[in-house]
Parts: C-alpha cells; structure tokens; sequence
C-alpha cells in the first residue's frame, strides 16, 4: 500500500459526488490523492524574503555574529529540510553565512553554513544554505537566525528568500506528526476498484482536512539588521508605518475552524511596555524578544479582492500617529536607547 | 469546476460512521474542502521590503529614498513556486520622477535558477512599466500591478505591456529567479503572486 500522491494535484468535481450518481473509485481515490499532496505541499512556500539595495547591508566583523531573525511557521514534524538561500558577495574569499533554527518550545537549535562564492553584487549565482531537523518537532514555529562572519574584507547582503521542502511521494507508512497530532496519509490502493469504502476513510478525511487547515501562510516578514558596518534600518521606522505592509489574501471562515492570524513583534530596550499598531490592533508590547498575539481578521477588505478574485487585506504596520511617535525617527532615534521593534512577523492560515 | 476560496464548515464525522448512511454531500464537501486547500489556500505568495540606508543615529527608516534615482539597476528576486504556478502577478512599490528629461521603466522577467545562477534560462522574456504605466513624483511612492489575467503561453522576444509571468509547465515548482531591471526609477517593495484560477477542469 503506497501513499503515493500526484504533483500537481488531481481535483474531485464534488458534482460527481451527488445524489443520484453512481460512487466510482475515481472520486475516492482522488481525494486521498489530494490529503497525501497537501500534506507534502502546504507550507513549503516562501517564509523568508527580504532585499537590501546596493551598499546597504554591509558587514566586516570577522567572529560569527548574529545579524537578522525571523519567526516562521514550522509545516509539520516531517518537513525536515529547510533551504535558505542568501544572495551575497564578498571581496576577499572565505566569508562564512550560517543560519540556526531554534524551535522555542524545545528549545533545540539546528545549524549549517555555506561559504559566500559570488565577489560582487548579483556577479554570478546565490548560495544555498540547507539546514536538517533531525528530531521531531511538533511545534508551530521556528526561530530562523542569520549569522555571518567576514574573512577580512566586506560581505554585502542583497536579498535573502528561505522556504521549507516539500516532502516527496509517497508519503511515509504511518501516522504523520503535525503540532502534536496525527494526519493519516491515504494507501491509493485501498481506494481502488473492488475495495470497501470504511467508516475509516470518511473519519480520517475530516480529521486531515482540519489539521490541513492550520498550516501557516507569511503575510509579511521582516528583520532589522544588527551588527552591520553600514546603516541599514535595525528596527522598523516611523516611515514604515507608510511602507511596511502586503496586500494578501485572507478566507472566510477562518473563526468557523478556531483559525486566526497571528503577529508576533520582536522587541529591545522594553523597560515599560509600549504600544504598536498592526493589523488593526493596538499591541501592548511588554517583553524583550519575541512577544505573539492570535488576532482576529477585522480590517476592511480592499478593492484589489475584484483583481485577484480572492477577499484581499492590507496586513502590516498602520499609519497612525502613535506608530509615527513609537517608530524610530529623528525624535525617538536608537542612539538614546528607546524601546523599539526589531522584528515583525505576520502568519495566517 | 469552481474553486471554493473560503475554509467551509466540513460534515459531521459522525456522519461518516459504521452504520450511518453516507450522503454524497458529506463527500462532496469533502472533495470542494481539498479543492480549496490545494488550489486556493496553498498557492504561494512572496514580499520583498527593500531596506535602504538609514541615518545611523536613528536605526529606522524616516526617508522614502535618499535621492539616488538611478540608471539601469537590476534586483533579483528568488521566488519559490508551486506545482500549480502557472501564473505569477506583480505588483511593486515605487518612486520615480521625470519624465520630461529622461525614459523612466521597469522591466520584469522570469528565469530559472539552474546551477543558483541568476542568469540561466529565460523563462518568460517578461513585460515592461513604462512611463503610461507609472506616476512620476519623487515625494510620493507609488504601486504599479500587472493584474491577475490568465492568459496562454507567450511568444513575445521583447517585453509586453504588464501581463502576469507565464511559467511553463515543467519549471512550476522550481525556484525562480524575477529578475527586475530598472531606469530612474526606485523600488520600493517587490510582491509576486501565484494566480489564483477560479475555474479548473478536474
């Protein structure tokens, strides 16, 4: 028994499935096709992607030192390989770019690295930088780290982009691991011809459904940048409540399914909690690092919905006069050591 | 068949058990809850923010540009697809100014990323913003969209009028490279969008 799937996915036309029709294999046996390519597929897209214009993320410090931090969704248990690729260049040889994904409950952390190749901006490929997860980690989210050590000379960053692996077909044999749960993948041949329908399938089938549903989307993404020899932003500005935002899209029914999107903010200098605007909320932001908040979609729909034939949100940091005064600017600039955001990561369903 | 976008409430699973009569609509919800799943909830996105230089002094961004309005630049964004991208959309942020003394565009195109190169094959020759598709003020950022049309597979050898991406069917999947190359023009932030298909022949 194979759970073997096809890629890309085969539809069931649920107008086969009605009263008065005749139930086939086929109908079945597609969707248990479909459960074993979402399962393998969903949450392997984009987590990671952020771009630095030319000169502005440079860096000459030649110990490994942390420079960026992202919060991303973890796809499951067996989603196991994590490819983070860094556009970078150096001009003298043997630059180092290390990424560590630490998951925060278990507090375990994986690490690889790669050797920067390219001498100059965009001169010739990327690298790769593939980090394994070698035990079972049934958490919803990682911590991914960017570290870099210099060789001498000076790295410049252009653009990172960082994505989870699908799983290949089939799936594995047994019980799949998601946030602690279970998700059966579906033997094709027991949905063939001359099998019995169970009670089993029907069951299962919701069950994946549903644990299918959690997997988390990247509305937005964004780090600072610590420890650099240049002047790149190190926390979100007073103008990025203008500029930090994505049009994305949101479903209906996400509160049907206990679904929400959550925010989490990664914060310096707290010592009284402040307040940031995102997503329509007004955030208290009390702790140092990481703080999370499971928000409810109440922002208005945009017009963009009509051109992507899908309900559209403007999700990001709000232009609002407290976000003008709580951002860094001029008035509350890093040098007198306000509280200040050093992080953003926004994640649906 | 249509593709259903929103997380519909699923049958009971009770309904699904030993002695219980299936009804067809508990598996035909079944079938529309999968069909949303991989064809609308699982299609990718991506957003790149651009950082630019900051004064040191104050950490955040307080400028929308810092005056350097360039000749050709090119940006290379590294985009994940899915099996299903068939169709990327654009959209991008942007500042730009005069029209009147110099040609002001954007052109956008689809390469594979063989060998992490970011200048293997040319997937799609890609399409152009110029100045009917922009607006010109160096105070104000502006967005500019391809639009989500789904259309064949094009042939054209210079770049179109804004068009989604065409990815063909044996790179979906692949990590693509959206090349962006720009004259006196900024951009700000850079989105790309699998299309989503309402309609799909199971």
């Amino acid at each position: 028994m194979s759970n073997s799937f096809t890629s890309p996915p085969l539809l069931t036309d649920p107008a086969r499935l009605t009263a008065g029709l005749t139930i086939r294999s086929t109908e079945l046996s597609r969707i248990g096709d479909a459960q074993n390519y979402a399962f393998a597929h969903a949450g392997t897209g984009d987590v990671i992607n952020q771009f630095w214009d030319s000169e502005v993320f440079e860096f000459t410090t030649t110990s490994l030192t942390e420079c960026c931090q992202w919060y991303i969704p973890n796809p499951s248990e067996e989603h196991t390989e994590f490819k983070f690729r860094i556009s970078a260049s150096s001009n003298t040889s043997g630059a180092v770019a290390s990424v560590t994904l630490t998951f925060p409950l278990s507090g375990n952390s994986y690490t690889s690295s790669t050797t920067i190749t390219d001498s100059s901006r965009f001169a010739g490929g990327f690298d790769v930088i593939t980090v394994n997860i070698t035990t079972s980690e049934p958490e919803l989210y990682a911590i991914c780290k960017l570290s870099l050590k210099s060789s001498g000379g000076t790295i410049e960053v252009a653009a990172v982009q960082a994505n989870w692996s699908p799983i290949a077909s089939p799936l594995p044999t047994r019980l799949l691991g998601q946030y602690g749960q279970d998700f059966t993948p579906m033997g094709v041949n027991r949905l063939g011809d001359d099998q019995a329908l169970t009670s089993r399938f029907g069951v299962e089938t919701l069950n994946n459904i549903s644990e299918l549903r959690k997997r988390g989307r990247v509305l937005l993404n964004w780090s600072g940048v610590d420890n650099a020899s240049s002047s790149p932003a190190r926390g979100v500005g007073s103008l990025d409540a203008q500029l930090m935002y994505n049009y994305v899209s949101l479903f209906a029914g996400m509160n049907f399914n206990d679904l929400d999107v959550d925010v989490f903010l990664n914060a310096v200098n707290i010592t009284s909690p402040i307040t940031v605007d995102v997503f329509g909320y007004r955030l208290t932001v009390s702790l140092n690092g990481w703080n999370s908040y499971g928000l409810d979609l109440r922002t208005p729909e945009s017009t963009l919905s009509d051109d992507f034939g899908l309900s559209m949100y403007r999700v990001g940091i709000d232009e609002t006069i407290n976000n003008e005064s709580v951002l860094l600017s001029k008035t509350n600039p890093i040098n007198i050591n306000p509280a200040y955001i050093r992080g953003v990561a926004i994640v649906g369903v | 068949m249509l593709i259903p976008t929103a997380f519909q409430r699923l049958p009971s699973s009770t309904g699904c058990n030993n002695g219980q009569m299936l009804f067809g609509g508990a598996v035909s919800q079944m079938s529309s809850a999968l069909a949303q799943l991989t064809h609308c909830k699982m299609l990718n996105h991506a957003h790149y923010y651009i950082g630019r230089t900051v004064a040191s002094a104050e950490g955040g961004r307080r400028y929308l540009h810092n005056g350097e309005l360039k000749g050709a630049t090119v940006y290379n964004f590294l985009y994940q697809s899915t099996p299903l991208s068939s169709h990327l959309a654009i959209a991008m942020g942007y500042v730009c100014a005069n029209f009147d003394a110099t040609t002001v565009s954007a052109q956008v195109e689809l390469r594979a990323t063989t060998g992490n190169s970011y200048t293997a094959t040319i997937l799609d020759v890609g399409i152009e913003f110029g100045e009917s598709n922009l607006e010109a003020d160096p105070q104000i950022g502006f967005w500019t969209f391809t639009g989500c049309a789904r259309g064949d597979a094009p042939t054209n050898v210079n770049p179109d009028p804004p068009r989604p991406l065409f990815v063909p069917t044996s790179s979906r999947g692949d990590l693509l490279n959206i090349a962006l190359t720009t004259t006196q023009l900024i951009p700000l932030d850079f989105h790309i969008y699998d299309v989503y298909a309402p309609e799909v022949t199971p």
